[in-house]
């Protein structure tokens, strides 16, 4: 990391004693001060004031300092302040499970619109959803699902009579926080109070499950909605390379020391032969959504690269419509280009989802629907 | 040629209308007014209809000043016949000489309370406004007197006990010496009307100073622009009428969500569970305007975007607005020279700081005490009160220009009607 300029630190020291220490983590004034703000936003009453910079000396001045220490040591502010915003939820973080990001909150906000409107206008029927979330986490993209699905206000009257959503991880950690949160956010009235019953989260080896009978995968999912097909299987599951996460990787240094390597790297035991350790779980995802005759099946990638590779993966399966969306949500949809190529990336804005649609009916909606869009 | 003569005499009209006269096009505006508000006072009388209660409530304001105008004009005509009647006796004429100066005084007040009525009020007037501060010309200092732009504006405001948000702070990290600086900065009000009172600040502001980083002790001039716009209420008015329905392509606050481009801003790089950025910056960009917004004051990123969506529903209503203005403006200007508005471009105020002084370009205010108007202070609101008073002054000649306007239009009409014949 290159040195911070000590024209920046003096500039912040006169501003702020806490900023210099901040910088250390944020880089820059702006967002310096913006976390420092969160903070002081924290410890003292929510304050609504136009003052800039200098504060009073408080009693929980105390408190902030101690925030500060931790910040500037790398510590995640998610961590610190206990929670993170996500759509209209606020989602508890503790360490041990991954911090929601931003990217997550896009794509997934854009995954709930096209759930309603594939159910609205390819199926007019329809009342029920049926949705699983793996490698769930915080549950904040279940969480967040539901508060779109079936918002919590009543005059915005949800599409759906019947929305099930399970969301499965392997860490303890991890269902606890998850319940915990769903809770929090009824209380936050931020859920529809109908989300108790719709949503549950439970204990589940994915990588497990992939290796297991066709039968067995289908009685895992369908047990307890044998009637519903299974609409969207919808994950964010560990895809760092061991390369990545080593330092000087594009793992950065607080990810790798704050947060958890289960919840970020898959493990090296290898159970998809030819596949890369880093795309262990979409080789264990797409397996899980042919068997399970799921009709769309959504995951977040890391990078281009990647989103390519699961590309790939997925052809090789089955006839499918699979799209690659961007961070900045555009959609680049499977042209049939060569593997390498990276046509529609030419802006650098990188991959972030891939989307795999199974349903012959939605395929022909979606395709209907991208042509309208543009 | 007649055009020109037009101009002549409609200007002389408004240099012989001493402030207690009214020019007959504002008054006559004013009767056509009076008139539809009686008839529609009847007709509800008989017939109730919210939407002629609320016309009603509107047209009050100028009857009502017509009113009390044009019973103090009568009286002082009844004065002066007495007056110059022979055969009024002295006392009478006495008494009559005291009224007389009453009415005389009483009638310049009573002229511009009618002319202030006849203004219709801005249409952003009710609403909460948002203040944007951007350096222009000179550097670092302009973004060193940015800074103490927006001090004076937080500082009026606290003075005036309007809460004031500061939602958007981008510090200058480029000025030398430290001085606090800023590129770019929102100070949000919330209380409804703050619109009216900020509106007199929009455009460039002038500093005149030997800044802080000079060396050889030159003065220098730098700007920096200010904005001013209405702030919305989080949610439309939803199914309603008017301007804050956004749903309603009419409406001046709707926007095409197709024109619009969102991004989250991040660093270039790896993104996703590589890095843990805490920003949840979002940028909006209105592809036709290339209207750019950004925000990234709260850690939720949905909070951001209907934060920066509405900031850009005000700037493109905004914008439309100060669209409309030009085409009045310029049609005025056809008329008559010199009366229009001042737009963003325009060099509004300077801070003259070797000789303590603030200088107004529009009302030509002058304020000796530059520190207590920098310090948000009464000498301020004395400068704002003066642009306020400006603004309605053109107002009025620009009501006058566009009666002019139609007039000249009649003339030609019925011109071109004898020439066919």
């Amino acid at each position: 990391m290159p040195r911070l300029p000590p024209v920046l630190i003096s500039q912040a020291a006169r501003l702020d004693r806490h900023l210099p220490l901040l910088l250390r983590e944020c880089r820059d004034l702006n967002s310096a001060r913006n976390e420092l703000r969160w903070m002081q936003e924290a410890v003292d009453e929510p304050q609504r004031e136009g003052s800039i910079g200098t504060r009073s000396a408080g009693p929980h001045d105390h408190a902030l300092a101690s925030f500060v220490k931790r910040r500037a040591r790398g510590e995640p502010i998610q961590y610190i302040l206990g929670t993170q915003p996500f759509g209209e939820l606020d989602i508890k973080c503790r360490p041990g499970v991954l911090i929601p990001r931003p990217e997550t909150e896009v794509y997934t906000t854009e995954l709930a619109r096209i759930i309603q409107k594939v159910q609205v206008e390819a199926e007019a029927t329809s009342k029920h959803c049926y949705i699983v979330d793996f490698c769930t986490g915080t549950g904040c993209i279940a969480l967040l699902l539901h508060s779109l699905l079936k918002p919590p206000t009543p005059q915005q009257h949800g599409k759906f009579r019947q929305l099930r959503i399970r969301g499965f991880d392997i860490s303890q950690h991890a269902l606890r926080l998850s319940a915990e949160n769903t809770h929090h956010n009824l209380e936050l009235r931020a859920l529809h109070k109908d989300a108790v019953q719709d949503i549950c989260f439970e204990h589940l080896d994915l990588l497990a499950l992939a290796q297991q009978p066709k039968e067995k995968i289908i009685t895992t999912l369908y047990h307890k909605y044998e009637a519903q097909p299974l609409d969207l299987i919808v994950s964010n599951p560990p895809y760092i390379s061991p390369q990545q996460y080593k330092p000087g990787g594009s793992t950065t240094k607080s990810v790798r020391k704050f947060e958890p390597k289960l919840a970020l790297v898959p493990p090296d035991s290898l159970l998809f032969d030819g596949v890369d350790q880093a795309d262990q779980f979409y080789a264990a995802l797409i397996r899980i959504a042919v068997a399970s005759r799921a009709r769309l099946l959504v995951v977040e990638v890391g990078d281009t690269e990647q989103a390519l590779r699961v590309r790939d993966m997925c052809r090789a399966h089955q006839e499918a419509w699979i799209e690659i969306w961007k961070d900045d949500n555009t959609v680049v949809s499977d042209t049939g280009v060569p593997f390498d190529s990276r046509q529609g990336f030419e802006d650098r804005i990188d991959a972030r989802v891939v989307a795999m649609w199974f349903d012959p009916e939605w395929i022909k909606w979606r395709k209907q629907s991208l042509v309208r869009r543009n | 040629m007649v055009a020109k003569q037009a101009i002549r005499r409609w200007q002389s009209t408004i240099t012989t209308n001493s402030e207690a006269e009214i020019s007959p096009s504002l008054l006559e505006r004013a009767r056509k007014i009076a008139a539809e508000h009686s008839k529609l006072s009847g007709a509800n009388a008989e017939n109730y209809d919210m939407a002629t209660a609320k016309r009603i409530g509107e047209l009050g304001p100028v009857t009502a000043a017509l009113k009390e105008y044009e019973a103090a004009r009568d009286c002082l005509t009844e004065l002066n016949s007495l007056l110059t009647d022979p055969s009024t006796d002295r006392e009478l004429r006495d008494l009559a000489h005291a009224d007389l100066d009453t009415a005389q005084s009483s009638l310049p007040r009573l002229s511009a309370a009618l002319k202030t009525s006849l203004i219709p009020p801005h249409p952003f007037a009710t609403f909460p406004a948002l203040l944007e501060i951007h350096p222009g010309a000179g550097g670092s200092e302009a973004s060193i007197f940015a800074h103490d732009l927006l001090q004076m504006y937080i500082s009026l405001c606290t003075r005036l006990g309007l809460p004031a948000t500061l939602t958007s702070y981008s510090s200058d990290d480029s000025a030398p010496g430290g001085s606090p600086a800023l590129s770019e900065a929102t100070l949000e009000l919330s209380t409804p009307g703050t619109y009216d009172l900020l509106r007199t600040e929009a455009g460039v502001h002038r500093v005149q100073r030997i800044p802080a980083t000079e060396k050889k002790g030159r003065t220098h001039t730098s700007a920096v622009s200010v904005l001013v716009l209405p702030a919305l209420p989080e949610q439309g008015g939803g199914a309603g009428d008017g301007d804050l329905n956004y749903d309603d392509p009419n409406s001046d606050f709707y926007v095409n969500p197709a024109d619009v481009k969102a991004d989250t801003l991040r660093a270039s790089g790896a993104g996703g569970q590589h890095v843990n950025k805490t920003e949840s910056a979002v940028r909006l960009t209105h592809i036709p305007t290339n209207t750019v917004v950004k925000c990234q004051e709260s850690r939720s990123q949905h909070k951001n975007r209907e934060k920066a969506w509405n900031v850009l529903r005000s700037k493109l209503a905004q914008r439309r607005r100060e669209e409309r203005e030009e085409q009045i403006s310029n049609m005025r200007r056809s008329v008559m020279g010199g009366v229009g508005r001042t737009g963003r471009e325009d060099k509004v105020r300077t801070y003259n700081y070797s000789q303590s002084r603030v200088t107004d370009h529009r009302s030509g205010k002058e304020s000796l005490n530059l520190d207590d108007v920098m310090s948000g202070g009464a000498q301020l609101e004395v400068v704002m009160d003066s642009v306020r008073e400006w603004m309605r002054e053109s107002e009025v000649l620009g009501m006058l220009a566009d009666d002019e306007a139609k007039r000249l239009q009649e003339e030609k009409e019925n011109r071109n009607g004898h020439g066919k014949k």
